[in-house]
C-alpha cells in the first residue's frame, strides 16, 4: 500500500498513557473475572439458602429475581473478561497499512518510545537517528544482533553520547525526521515481506541515515557489507519459525502412505522397496527447508508445468542439488506445486538397488517393473539421483537409459534427475536420455548467498552442540573454506566446517553455552589443511617484518636476494597485493649452488610454515610441445601441475631451470602469473592465488660469474642481463610478470665457512638423537670449507666433502663401536676424532 | 505531569472500554467470529478431502480400470462424497451454533439482567 504514513503522536504524555492504559485493561481483566466470580457466587449463595420448593417453580425464574440479576451480571463479566483478553493479545496488524504506527511489534513500540525518553533526556530537540539507533540495539532483537556481531553495547555508549551532545537542543517532539524514518523503515519492511515493522527494521533504517553508524560499528570490526548479511541473519531465523509454523499445518493433510488423497493409487510393493519416499519425509519433518535458489526452483516447475517435461539438476556434488529436490517434495506437502505435481509422491529412486543386486543382472526388469508400477499407481513423480549411473551401467551390456528414455516417451511420467557436469557431458548428454531431460544448472552459490544458507542451516547445529555463532565465525566458515579447503564446493563444504566446528567447542564446554568465535573456525580449517592457523589469521604482517632474519637462519650470504625476496613479499601482502594474482612471482638468476633453492625452501617453511609446502617441476623435463598437456591435462584428465595446485593451492609453485621449458609452457605461466589461474584438463578453473612462483634460471652464469669477480654491482648485473642474455631467452612480456628478478653472486670463502658451519650443526643434530655430542673445531670447519669450495659449483661440492670426511669416520666409529650413548665426540683437522667416553652411570 | 493527564486519560479510556464493550462485541467482534468460523469450514472442508472426491468421481479408485471397477467405484465414491457431505454439514450445525450463541449471548444476557434487575427493585 502506498503512501503509509506514520500517524501515531509521541510524547512523554503518550508514552505514559501507553504503558499505564496496558497494566489498567490486564487489570479490567483480572477485575471482570474477580466480579464474575462475585456475582455467580451471589446467585449459587442464593439458591442455597432459598426454599428448595420455590427454586423448582418455574415461577421463581420468571418473576423478576434479585439472584437471576446477579447470574446474569456474572455471565456478563465473563464475557466482558473474555473479549477484553483476547483484545489484549491480540498482536500489530500486518503489512501493509495505511498507519506504521499499527504494524509495529512490541519491540519496534518499544524502540520508538525509548528513543522519546532519551531525546527527552539528553535535550534534544527532535527524535532522530541516533536516538532511534541507540534505542533499537536496547531492544531484544538488537541485543541478539549484537551479540551475533560480537560487539559489547558498553563500547558503544560514549561515542553515542557524545554524537547525542552534538544534536540540536530543545523541548523533544518525535517529529518529521522520525516519521521518515519510520517511513523508511516500513518501506525496508514491505520490500523485504515482512509481516510487522521489528525493531531491527528500524536500527537498518537509522544506520543508513548517517555514516556515523557504519564508522561506529567498523571501529568495533563490523564492515560494512557486513551489516546487512549479519541483519539478515535475524530476519532469516524469524522467517524460518513462520515459514515452519505454515508447513506444519499443511503437513497435516498430506497423506504419508502410498495411497493419494484421491484414492486412484494401487500398491506398489517393489517400487516402495526401491525408492525412497521424499513426501512422507518431509511431512514427518526430516527435510530442511530450503533457503534462497528461488530461481532455480522457478525454473523446474516451469520446466515441468510446461509440459510435463523431465528435468536434470546439473551441479557439482554438494552445491545443493539434494537440497532442491527437498524443497520441491516440501512444496508439493504444502501443495503449492503445479496441477502435474499436486496430490503426488515424490520418491527417490536408488539407483544401486536396480543396478547392483544380483550381481547386476536383470538390472533391465527391475527398472521396468518400478516403472511399470509408477504408471499403474499414477500418483509418483521418481526422483533419479546421480542419473549418470544408469548411463554407466553400460559397462555390464546393459544400458538403462535406453530403457527408461523409452519409457519417458510414452509420457505416462517424467522425472527429477541430478547429476554433475562431468556425468552430464561424459554420459548423460550424448546418450539418448540426453534430449529428454531439461537440463536447469544449479550453480555454486555466491560468498552472500551462501552466507545466508549456512544462516538458515546453523540453529540447528548451535542447538545440538550448545554453542552460538558469532557472525565472523559464521562469515568465516564461508570465506576459510572456500580458500583454503579446494575439495567440495558451497556451501556443503562451509555447513561442513561448521558443524566440525560447533562440535569441537560444544565439547569444550561443561554445560554452559559456548560462543564460537572466528579464531576457533580458523583453527580447525588450519588442523584440516596442515596450514598452520597462525599463518592464516596472525597478523602477517608482524610476521613479515622479520622475514629477512628468519631467512638468513637457512641462506648465507645473498644478502640483495633476500631483501629482494622479503621486501617483495612484503609488498605483495601489505594490502598492495592484487587479488587475482599469485602472492609473488619471482625469477631467480645465478650460478647453481649459491642457494637459489635454499632460499625458496626457506621462504616455504617461513610464509607458508612447512619447507614441503613446495610442489617443484624440473622445467628440463618439459621441453617439448606434448609436455603441456602433462602439465595442465587434456582430453578430460587432469594434470600434473594443475591437480598439484588443486590439492595444495597455498603452497611454494618452484620451477627449476625454467629457461629449457617449451614456450608454450612459458605462455602458460605468463596467465598463470597475470590471471592466477589456470582451466585444467577437466573444465576445472584451479586458482594459483595463494601460491608464491619462483622460476630459477642458470642463464648468464657465467657472465654473473665474470662480473662478480671484477666487483660489479649486482643491480648493474641484472640490467645487463635483462638487456642482452635474458631477451633472447624469454619474451619481454613474459619477464614483466615477475614482481622481481634476483641475481644470486657467486659464494665467497667466508660464505662457504658459514654454510659448513650450517651443514655440521645438522649433523651434530643428528647426532644428538643418538645421545652423542658433537664437537667440531674451528680449523677442521675452515679445511672443510676449503675442500668444499668450487667457485663453480658453489656450496655443492661442500655437502659430498662433509659426508665423505665427517659422517663417513663418524659411522665407521660408530660401526667399530667406539662411540657409546653420552660419549663426545671431537672433531680436528686432518680427520682426527677424538671420543670422550662418558663416565658410567 | 505527563503521567498525571496520562492517568486521566487512562481512567477515560477504562470507562469507554466497558461502555463500548457491546459495541465492540457486534463489529469488529463479530467480524472476527465470521472469519474464524469460515477459516474452521474451510480446513474442516480440506481435511475431509471433499473437493478430491469430487473432483475425481468418475475416476476408477486403486487403478483398476475395466467397467466393473469404475462402477464399483463411482458407487463408493458417491458413498464416501455422501458421508462426507453429512460429516461437513454436521460440523457447520455445530459452527453456525456457536455463531448464533455469540450473537445472542450478551443481548440475552442484558435483556434478563435490565427484566430481573428494575423488576426486582419495583
Amino acid at each position: 500500500m502506498p503512501n503509509a504514513q506514520w500517524k501515531k503522536r509521541v510524547d512523554a504524555t503518550s508514552i505514559a498513557h501507553e504503558g499505564m492504559l496496558k497494566s489498567a485493561r490486564s487489570a479490567e481483566v483480572v477485575l471482570a473475572i474477580l466480579a464474575g466470580v462475585f456475582f455467580v457466587g451471589l446467585f449459587v449463595y442464593g439458591i442455597a439458602t432459598a426454599n428448595p420448593k420455590e427454586v423448582i417453580d418455574p415461577i421463581f425464574y420468571t418473576r423478576p429475581n434479585v439472584w437471576l440479576f446477579c447470574l446474569s451480571l456474572g455471565l456478563l463479566s465473563f464475557l466482558y473478561a473474555l473479549s477484553r483478553r483476547k483484545r489484549n493479545t491480540e498482536g500489530p496488524k500486518k503489512i501493509p497499512a495505511g498507519d506504521i504506527a499499527e504494524v509495529c511489534d512490541e519491540n519496534a513500540v518499544k524502540a520508538v518510545n525509548d528513543a522519546f525518553l532519551l531525546a527527552e533526556q539528553s535535550g534534544s530537540l527532535e527524535v532522530t537517528a541516533v536516538h532511534l539507533f541507540a534505542s533499537s540495539l536496547g531492544t531484544v532483537p538488537g541485543q541478539v544482533f549484537l551479540a551475533r556481531l560480537g560487539v559489547s553495547f558498553s563500547l558503544l555508549k560514549e561515542p553515542l553520547k557524545r554524537k547525542l551532545a552534538l544534536e540540536e537542543r530543545g523541548a523533544t517532539i518525535f517529529g518529521s525526521r522520525g516519521e521518515a524514518l519510520m517511513e523508511t523503515a516500513y518501506e525496508n519492511a514491505l520490500a523485504a515481506g515482512r509481516e510487522h515493522l521489528s525493531s531491527i527494521e528500524i536500527l537498518a533504517a537509522a544506520y543508513a541515515t548517517d555514516d556515523f553508524f557504519a564508522e561506529l560499528l567498523e571501529e568495533q570490526g563490523v564492515k560494512r557489507e557486513e551489516f546487512g548479511n549479519a541483519l539478515a541473519w535475524i530476519r532469516i531465523s524469524e522467517d524460518l519459525q513462520l515459514r515452519y509454523e505454515r508447513f506444519r499445518r499443511a503437513a497435516s493433510f498430506k497423506p504419508t502412505g502410498n495411497m493419494d488423497r484421491a484414492m486412484t493409487a494401487i500398491a506398489t510393493p517393489f517400487l516402495d522397496s526401491v525408492s525412497e519416499d521424499l513426501t512422507r519425509d518431509a511431512v514427518y519433518g526430516r527435510t530442511s527447508l530450503l533457503v534462497g535458489r528461488d530461481a532455480e526452483m522457478a525454473a523446474i516447475l516451469r520446466a515441468i508445468e510446461g509440459g510435463a517435461q523431465s528435468v536434470v539438476l546439473v551441479g557439482q556434488p554438494g552445491v545443493g542439488k539434494g537440497a532442491i529436490v527437498e524443497g520441491i517434495a516440501d512444496l508439493m506437502v504444502e501443495e503449492r506445486v503445479p496441477a502435474v505435481l499436486s496430490d503426488k509422491r515424490l520418491l527417490r529412486l536408488s539407483v544401486p538397488h536396480i543396478v547392483s543386486a544380483e550381481g547386476g543382472r536383470g538390472a533391465e526388469e527391475r527398472l521396468l517393473f518400478a516403472l511399470d508400477q509408477v504408471a499403474a499407481t499414477g500418483n509418483v513423480v521418481l526422483v533419479i539421483e546421480d542419473i549418470h549411473e544408469l548411463v554407466s551401467a553400460g559397462s555390464t551390456g546393459v544400458d538403462l537409459s535406453s530403457i527408461l528414455s523409452s519409457e519417458l516417451e510414452k509420457g505416462y511420467t517424467f522425472v527429477i534427475a541430478t547429476t554433475t557436469p562431468q556425468g552430464y557431458t561424459e554420459r548423460v548428454e550424448r546418450s539418448v536420455l540426453g534430449p529428454k531431460l531439461s537440463r536447469i544448472a544449479i550453480d555454486e552459490p555466491d560468498r552472500d548467498q551462501a552466507v545466508r544458507i549456512l544462516e538458515a542451516k546453523i540453529a540447528p547445529i548451535e542447538i545440538k552442540n550448545r554453542v552460538a555463532f558469532t557472525y565472523s565465525a559464521l562469515a568465516a566458515c564461508v570465506d576459510l573454506s572456500a580458500r583454503y579447503m579446494h575439495d567440495g564446493v558451497l556451501p556443503e563444504k562451509a555447513i561442513e566446517l561448521s558443524r566440525e566446528v560447533a562440535l569441537t567447542v560444544g565439547k569444550r564446554s561443561s554445560g554452559a553455552l559456548m560462543w564460537v568465535r572466528k579464531d576457533d573456525v580458523a583453527a580447525l580449517v588450519g588442523e584440516k589443511t596442515k596450514i598452520p592457523v597462525t599463518e592464516v589469521t596472525e597478523d602477517e604482517g608482524a610476521k613479515l617484518l622479520k622475514l629477512e632474519e628468519h631467512l638468513h637462519e637457512r641462506v648465507i650470504g645473498q644478502e640483495e636476494a633476500i631483501k629482494a625476496v622479503s621486501s617483495a613479499l612484503r609488498r605483495a601482502r601489505a594490502a598492495m597485493r592484487s587479488e587475482g594474482k599469485p602472492i609473488a612471482n619471482f625469477l631467480f638468476l645465478g650460478p647453481t649452488g649459491v642457494g637459489k633453492t635454499e632460499l625458496a625452501k626457506a621462504t616455504a617453511e617461513v610464509y607458508f610454515g612447512n619447507e614441503n609446502a613446495m610442489i617443484r617441476f624440473d622445467m628440463s623435463e618439459y621441453q617439448n610441445k606434448e609436455s603441456v598437456s602433462r602439465l595442465i591435462g587434456g582430453n578430460g584428465e587432469a594434470g600434473l601441475l594443475t591437480e598439484a595446485v588443486r590439492r595444495s593451492p597455498f603452497a611454494l609453485l618452484l620451477l627449476d631451470e625454467i629457461e629449457k621449458a617449451h614456450p608454450d609452457i612459458l605462455n602458460l605461466f605468463l596467465q598463470v602469473m597475470d590471471d592466477g589461474r589456470l582451466t585444467d584438463g577437466t573444465g576445472r578453473t584451479i586458482d594459483f592465488t595463494n601460491v608464491i612462483l619462483i622460476a630459477t634460471s642458470n642463464a648468464g652464469t657465467q657472465y654473473i660469474q665474470d662480473e662478480a669477480a671484477k666487483g660489479t654491482k649486482l643491480l648493474m648485473i641484472k640490467d645487463a642481463l635483462m638487456n642482452t642474455e635474458l631477451r633472447q631467452m624469454f619474451r619481454p612480456e613474459f619477464l614483466n610478470r615477475f614482481n622481481d628478478v634476483i641475481v644470486f653472486s657467486p659464494l665467497t670463502e667466508a660464505d662457504v665457512t658459514a654454510i659448513a658451519y650450517l651443514m655440521i650443526a645438522k649433523v651434530a643434530k643428528r647426532m644428538e638423537a643418538k645421545l652423542v655430542e658433537l664437537e667440531v673445531t674451528d680449523a677442521a670447519v675452515h679445511e672443510l670449507a676449503v675442500a668444499g669450495y668450487d667457485p663453480k659449483f658453489g656450496a655443492r661440492p661442500l655437502k659430498r666433502v662433509i659426508e665423505e670426511r665427517l659422517e663417513n669416520t663418524l659411522a665407521d666409529e660408530f660401526l667399530r663401536g667406539g662411540i657409546g650413548r653420552r660419549d663426545k665426540v671431537i672433531f680436528d683437522v686432518g680427520g682426527k676424532l677424538e671420543v670422550r667416553k662418558a663416565e658410567k652411570l | 505531569m505527563a503521567s498525571v493527564v496520562a492517568a486521566g486519560q487512562v481512567f477515560k479510556d477504562v470507562v469507554l472500554d466497558v461502555l463500548l464493550f457491546p459495541v465492540y462485541w457486534y463489529t469488529t467482534g463479530l467480524v472476527r467470529m465470521i472469519t474464524w468460523a469460515g477459516d474452521n469450514l474451510m480446513a474442516t472442508f480440506a481435511s475431509l478431502s471433499l473437493g478430491v472426491w469430487l473432483k475425481n468421481i468418475f475416476v476408477p479408485m486403486y487403478g483398476q480400470r475395466d467397467w466393473q471397477s469404475r462402477l464399483i467405484s463411482v458407487f463408493m465414491r458417491s458413498v464416501q462424497i455422501v458421508f462426507r457431505s453429512l460429516g461437513l454439514f454436521l460440523w457447520s450445525v455445530g459452527i453456525l451454533v456457536v455463531c448464533a450463541l455469540y450473537l445472542l449471548a450478551p443481548l440475552a444476557l442484558i435483556a434478563f439482567a435490565l427484566y430481573h434487575g428494575l423488576g426486582s427493585l419495583s
